[in-house]
């Protein structure tokens, strides 16, 4: 029985590996705009490759009801940019409001050798974390950003130090997900990312 | 040190040519997406593909092959051949390429040069395919700068990642270039990728003691010559 996913995605970029991905998660890919919605989603994914601006305009016409699936226990998952649209705001476009599902601005990596672009260790994992399930502590996966969340608080799962900066690689409040890296082109553990993911929208139905 | 596994397409299907030669070499090894799968099962942390049509300047069934790699391998994938516009790269990394090789243009027009740097960045991995110190541009026919003239381009321009590839010894498991990846190293401080030559185990712990982030390994591996396990490994 696979479980459909909805996934809403930034008009720039390919997403072939992110279906496919998802797919051998088991779950069945329909691609949603946020201004045509066809009643509530069992799963949703934002995902994004672009800037902050874009992937958080891309969500705005859906914005309140985002927000309120979330509220009822929709299980979501925010990738990159999608991850970065989930919190109130960013350094990279003042001005535009984000999910704020998560507290906090997104600020700019540090380091001026930015983008972040390469594998990273997955440090902190918290225990608890229901996305990164069996993900084991250090496990490598592949990020590709120049801005990150805020310190974390109680909504981290995990953490990544690029270049002596740490910031939060994933974060989690009950079935409300984020991950700064991309689980669609990061191996097994990124494959391992999607199977939990997956496996709490069958369990939420 | 990470091992990139290497994919050479011509006309859509695995090849293995000897110094770049067309039909030198392994002719025919199949399919790229079974080799690819096997990789990504053995833990490879990218994949890193060349599209020798492109690079001989003519449209391919190879660029078909690519782009349908990169919309279903699960890590990230290095692509090249043949790239010469902006529109070029524009067009792989909108396929989903996570870095593109340049080469014959960038070395051969300083005001591309500077442009692409300036767009992509990050994304882009400059070639440096290197024969008697001198570098070889359009699929290599034909010779560029030195490798020193090469070096004193980089230096101011903000390239994050370089392939140093020694044509000489390329697709023949003869030994690495450890001697010219260390001098490389001391001149150039982003990531340093090596090729050519690379036939065991030796040969990989050499590269990374010399300064290699990583070893783009082709020949080697289809030939058996490293064992699948490498791409999993990390070399000291």
């Amino acid at each position: 029985m696979t479980v459909s996913v909805d996934v809403v995605r930034t008009p720039a970029g390919n997403f072939g590996r992110l279906r496919r991905g998802l797919e051998r998660a088991g779950a069945r890919v329909r691609w949603r705009r946020t201004d045509r919605w066809e009643g509530r989603p069992r799963g949703l994914v934002l995902a994004g490759v672009s800037a902050f601006g874009t992937a958080a305009g891309a969500l705005r016409p859906g914005t309140a009801r985002i927000r309120q699936w979330a509220n009822e226990g929709v299980p979501i998952l925010g990738i990159c940019a999608g991850y970065q649209a989930l919190f109130e705001a960013s350094e990279e476009s003042p001005g535009v409001r984000g999910l704020g599902l998560f507290p906090g601005r997104v600020r700019r990596l540090g380091s001026p050798r930015r983008p972040h672009l390469g594998w990273s260790r997955l440090e902190r994992i918290r225990r608890d974390s229901w996305l990164l399930r069996e993900v084991p502590e250090g496990s490598y996966v592949y990020f590709a950003h120049s801005y990150r969340a805020p310190p974390g608080g109680a909504s981290r799962a995990a953490a990544t130090a690029y270049r002596g900066e740490r910031f939060p690689s994933a974060s989690e409040r009950g079935p409300l997900a984020g991950v700064q890296f991309h689980p669609e082109i990061s191996g097994p553990t990124g494959a391992r990312v999607l199977r939990n993911f997956v496996a709490r929208v069958e369990a939420e139905r | 040190m990470i091992v990139i596994p290497g994919i050479d397409l011509e006309s859509g299907r695995v090849v293995k040519r000897v110094r770049g030669v067309r039909g030198s070499g392994a002719t025919d090894l199949g399919d790229p997406a079974p080799w690819a799968e096997r990789w990504v099962r053995a833990g490879a942390r990218a994949l890193h593909l060349v599209d020798l049509d492109g690079a001989e300047g003519s449209a391919s069934a190879s660029a078909r092959a690519a782009r349908s790699l990169l919309g279903s391998v699960p890590i990230p994938i290095t692509v090249g051949g043949g790239v010469r516009s902006v529109e070029g790269i524009e067009g792989w990394l909108s396929a989903g390429a996570d870095r593109v090789l340049v080469a014959t243009r960038f070395w051969s027009d300083p005001a591309w040069r500077e442009e692409v740097v300036g767009r992509f960045g990050g994304r882009l991995t400059v070639c440096l395919d290197v024969e008697r110190g001198r570098l070889r541009l359009e699929g290599w026919t034909r010779d560029g700068p030195t490798l020193e003239e090469a070096l004193d381009e980089l230096d101011g321009l903000g390239v994050r990642s370089v392939l140093y590839t020694e044509v000489a010894s390329e697709g023949t498991g003869r030994g690495a270039p450890e001697a010219e990846v260390a001098r490389l190293r001391r001149r150039y401080a982003g990531e340093l990728r090596a090729a050519g030559g690379i036939g065991g185990r030796d040969d990989l712990r050499r590269l990374a003691a010399a300064g290699a982030d990583a070893a783009v390994v082709g020949h080697a591996l289809v030939a058996g010559a490293l064992p699948e396990s490498v791409l999993a490994e990390e070399f000291r």
